[in-house]
């Protein structure tokens, strides 16, 4: 009996085992689902899982992709400046933003808003995304570029309960979109509207996919993950202009180094008279606006 | 010599176009299949076949490295299509995969063909081949514009049409340079040092430069030859011993008929010769032109083997210095040291090309910019002005060639003293001008005018995108070609690197004049009327500033602007016009508060001048057509953006 009973427990363990192994080869992920965090991982791994992700993300797009992660670097405290006087609402940096970060198509996601506000009323809540015009800028309007503000004290950060997302030491607020688990509680903790949801497998066609891509910043997401402007990290990490700068036709957008008191950033921000949104809410925006 | 090159420039070229299906004649084989096409009732095919190839020296090709076949041209006639067969009789060399590689149409004598022959198998054993496959890659060019593409991919193929030339003539495959021409190396290592030339450039140039240095001949050197009589130091001793001397006769009894390699440098007295000796040469002859010589002097000096250049100085002064700069043009004539001695006494003054004179006095003021006034002061009958007060007339006059005024630009601007390069400038300025209005004497072979619209950049560097126009239409195939390339180079590449202000980096804006210089349409000095009158098609309403062309443009030179207190300014430099009036945004400006950038922050931010987005003309409000805005989800509140 104890034979038939030990006999009969070691054969349900090995059906076990056998069915999860299964179950491990047929999503073919074990690797993801037991990894650990992404802070934690060694280079070594982080070799691999780049590389499988990689080969993953190659086969799904039919082209071949290369994912990687620039890390942050010391000293380097990255910041946008807005000239609200050069914006002229021609959303070129939305366009250019969401072909960059290979964002889904539909339904669109994109990561910057530019709101329509009566000129005279600097009242962002008031302001319209959704203008439709031939000509612009419109009589009587003005115009605000918002999205991720990357603040140094990020609220979303302290409502995620995974920590899947973190501030990174040159002021990135990021996400890990491996680790989200699809609860949208940083969407409702943010004060700027900045993240976005996918409720839908994005939909980005193979002939616009960016091939250059970042773990933490424009690879493809899953379905139900939340996702939000990282200053394009693949690019600016590298020395180069974020999308949407280099897509702004009137030069309303600015970019540096806040630490380095020679960048263009620092001294605007020394010498004109910056505002950030929401300033009461202390959550010290990385975005300063401006009135050049 | 000369009949060679220019053979070599007729070598037709196979292109993409594949040949018409050949015959079975050309079968893989050891050696290369070599095709003469000819025809009953071709004449100078018969005596091609009948009195040409059969002699000795010919035979002697053939049986090394070549599989000779006839074809009929009237029996199969597809031979009369194969590329680049211009008439007959033809010669088609294939490779021995039975690839068709080039074609030679016409006739040749029996040394020239022998030669030619011994060069090309030279040439496919050592793989150089290679380059007429890549030409075949390239389509023809319609445009030779100055368009970024049409300019690189015609340097591409003239380049290799040139390293092809240099291998050939002027000492490849581990031969001592046979007759290098040291304008041409230097005027590459020009271009090569102004950048964007391949490597091989450098590479060609060292060599040759290296095996001209190194060559001499084998006798010379010390080494044996077969069937050579004397040793090295005897026939040093004959060279010394000159044509008057007694050894000289036996000498030349007991020189081989041909032997092609025995080097230019001449290691008993110094300096160059022009060609090293080969048939139809008495060895050595004392053909060592002034003008060669100080071009050696500026190659050597380049690159660095200035023991040499101080030998060869030695040899220029010495030589040429005693009698003045004079003896040395008189010996830049090419047939004065033809002659017998009895010959030449008798010869009361040397006939003297005034155009060489002008070359020999510009390049010697090149070797020694600080005598640069002496040297100019020379004059010879038949160029009665010193060049150093030459005037405009004097550049008109049809005995100043362009390309001796374009290496006599150089020279001055390159001088010591101040006065020099003012008059370099108001000359080439003259020329441009007097170019552009078609008043200038120019009906010359384009080689030439290459040379002086590189001139012309280097003197006058405002007015070079004019000139690089003016030749924008004639095909690169000059060996005068380098130095406009160096000088367009140097230009051009000036015109895509940033422009400095201080610590900030401007994308500039001069490159689209170097395209459509103001300067092709609109008259030095015109006035505001008539380049209003140009069809431009812009409006001033740029309050206070109607009719007043001259504040900004510079009148006298239309690639120019105007600052008052600054004088000249670059197109680069608009923004110190607008900034002048409009001080706080410039301000702005320069922080980057306000503009367009690009680049990257960390590698350095290149910014937009005002006029990039605002018309300085018709100053006002900048409109855009915005991109659609994003549809609208459907549960959304109607101002789905509006939480409170």
């Amino acid at each position: 009996m104890t034979e038939g009973k030990d006999g009969g427990l070691a054969s349900s363990r090995r059906g076990f085992l056998a069915g999860a192994a299964a179950a491990l080869t047929a999503t073919s992920c074990a690797d993801d689902l037991f990894r650990r965090h992404y802070k934690h991982l060694s280079e070594v791994d982080k070799k691999e899982l780049f590389a499988r992700l990689s080969a993953q993300a190659s086969e799904r797009a039919g082209t071949p992709i290369r994912i990687g992660d620039p890390p942050a670097q010391d000293g380097v405290a990255f910041a946008f400046c807005m000239d609200l006087s050069a914006c002229k609402g021609t959303r070129r940096c939305v366009s250019a933003c969401a072909k960059e970060n290979n964002c889904g198509q539909d339904p669109a996601v994109q990561y910057i808003k530019v709101l329509e506000l009566d000129a005279g009323v600097l009242q962002a809540t008031a302001g319209d995304a959704y203008y439709d015009a031939d000509k612009v800028p419109r009589e009587g309007k003005i115009y605000m570029p918002v999205q991720c503000n990357h603040c140094e004290n990020p609220p979303c950060v302290q409502a995620c309960p995974t920590e899947a997302t973190w501030r990174e030491k040159d002021g990135i607020v990021v996400i890990d979109y491996d680790w989200c688990i699809g609860c949208r509680y940083c969407m409702a903790a943010c004060p700027y509207e900045a993240r976005r949801f996918n409720f839908t497998e994005p939909q980005v066609p193979a002939e616009d996919v960016n091939p250059v891509q970042g773990y933490l910043s424009n690879r493809q997401r899953p379905k139900g993950v939340v996702e939000k402007c990282h200053m394009c990290l693949h690019r600016t990490r590298e020395g180069l202009y974020p999308a949407c700068l280099e897509a702004c036709p009137t030069g309303a957008r600015k970019f540096g180094n806040l630490a380095d008191p020679t960048s263009d950033v620092a001294q605007i921000v020394r010498t004109k008279s910056v505002f950030v949104l929401k300033e009461e809410l202390g959550t010290h925006p990385r975005i300063f606006y401006y009135f050049g | 010599m000369l009949a060679v090159s220019l053979l070599l420039a007729t070598i037709a070229v196979p292109g993409s176009v594949a040949a018409p299906p050949l015959p079975s004649l050309v079968k893989p084989s050891e050696r290369l299949p070599l095709v003469l096409v000819t025809a009953s009732w071709c004449q100078w095919c018969k005596v091609l076949e009948h009195e040409t190839l059969p002699k000795p020296i010919v035979q002697a090709v053939l049986r090394k490295s070549y599989d000779f076949m006839v074809a009929d041209a009237e029996t199969s006639p597809a031979w009369m299509d194969i590329q680049g067969l211009q008439g007959l009789p033809g010669l088609v060399i294939f490779n021995r995969k039975g690839r068709h590689l080039l074609t030679l149409s016409g006739y040749r004598g029996p040394e020239l063909l022998s030669g030619l022959l011994h060069d090309i198998a030279l040439r496919i054993d050592a793989g150089d081949v290679r380059e007429y496959k890549l030409r075949s890659a390239y389509p023809p060019m319609s445009t030779a514009a100055l368009d970024a593409k049409g300019r690189r991919m015609q340097l591409q193929r003239w380049e290799r049409g040139l390293y092809i030339a240099i291998n050939s003539n002027n000492g490849g495959f581990g031969s001592p340079a046979r007759r290098p021409e040291p304008e041409l190396l230097l005027e590459m290592l020009g271009w090569s040092q102004a950048g964007g030339a391949p490597d091989r450039v450098l590479d060609g140039v060292k060599r040759t430069v290296q095996s001209a240095m190194a060559g001499g001949s084998p006798r010379l050197a010390g080494e044996p030859l077969a069937g050579f009589k004397y040793s090295a130091a005897k026939l040093i001793k004959m060279a010394k011993a000159g044509p008057e001397g007694s050894f000289w006769k036996q000498g030349i009894d007991h020189l081989p008929t041909y032997d092609p390699y025995l080097g230019i440098r001449d290691p008993v007295d110094g300096g160059f010769f022009r060609y090293a000796a080969g048939p139809g040469w008495y060895h050595p002859h004392f053909e060592r032109r002034a003008e060669d010589n100080l071009i050696w002097i500026l190659l050597l000096r380049a690159l660095g083997y200035s023991e040499e250049a101080q030998r060869v100085e030695t040899f220029v002064t010495k030589t040429f210095g005693q009698g003045g700069l004079l003896a040395a043009v008189q010996a830049s004539n090419p047939f004065y040291y033809r002659l017998t001695a009895k010959e030449r006494s008798g010869l009361s003054t040397p006939s003297v090309d005034s155009v060489r004179l002008m070359r020999t006095q510009a390049w010697a003021a090149k070797v020694w910019p600080k005598r640069c006034q002496a040297l100019l002061r020379v004059s010879a009958d038949k160029w009665p002005r010193h060049l150093w007060t030459a005037t405009a007339e004097d550049i008109r006059s049809p005995a100043a060639a362009p390309d001796a005024v374009g290496v006599l630009l150089e020279a001055l601007a390159e001088c010591a003293e101040p006065e020099a390069k003012a008059r370099a400038k108001d000359l080439a300025g003259f020329i441009t001008q007097r170019w552009t209005d078609g008043l200038l004497p120019l009906g010359f072979d384009r080689d030439r005018l290459h040379r002086l619209a590189a001139g012309i950049c280097r003197a006058r560097p405002s007015d070079c995108g004019r000139a690089l126009h003016a030749v924008r239409d004639l095909a690169i195939s000059s060996k005068y070609a380098p130095a406009l390339v160096a000088a367009a180079q140097t230009q051009v590449g000036s015109h895509t690197q940033p422009a400095v202000d201080g610590s900030i980096r401007i994308r500039p804006r001069t490159l689209k004049l170097l395209k459509y210089p103001c300067g092709e349409c609109h008259e030095r000095g015109e006035t505001a009327q008539g380049l209003w009158a140009g069809g431009h098609d812009l409006a001033l309403a740029h309050t206070g500033l109607e009719d007043q062309c001259s504040l900004c443009h510079l009148m006298d030179n239309k690639e120019q602007l105007t600052l008052r207190g600054q004088g000249e300014i670059s197109f680069n430099r608009s923004h110190d016009l607008c900034g002048a009036c409009h001080s706080k945004r410039k301000r702005d400006w320069q922080m980057n508060a306000h503009g367009k950038q690009t680049g990257g922050w960390k590698q350095g931010t290149i910014r937009l001048t005002c006029v990039e987005c605002h018309d300085p003309h018709t100053p006002g409000p900048l409109y855009f057509k915005p991109e659609p805005p994003l549809v609208r989800p459907p549960l959304a509140m109607p101002r789905s953006s509006n939480r409170d």
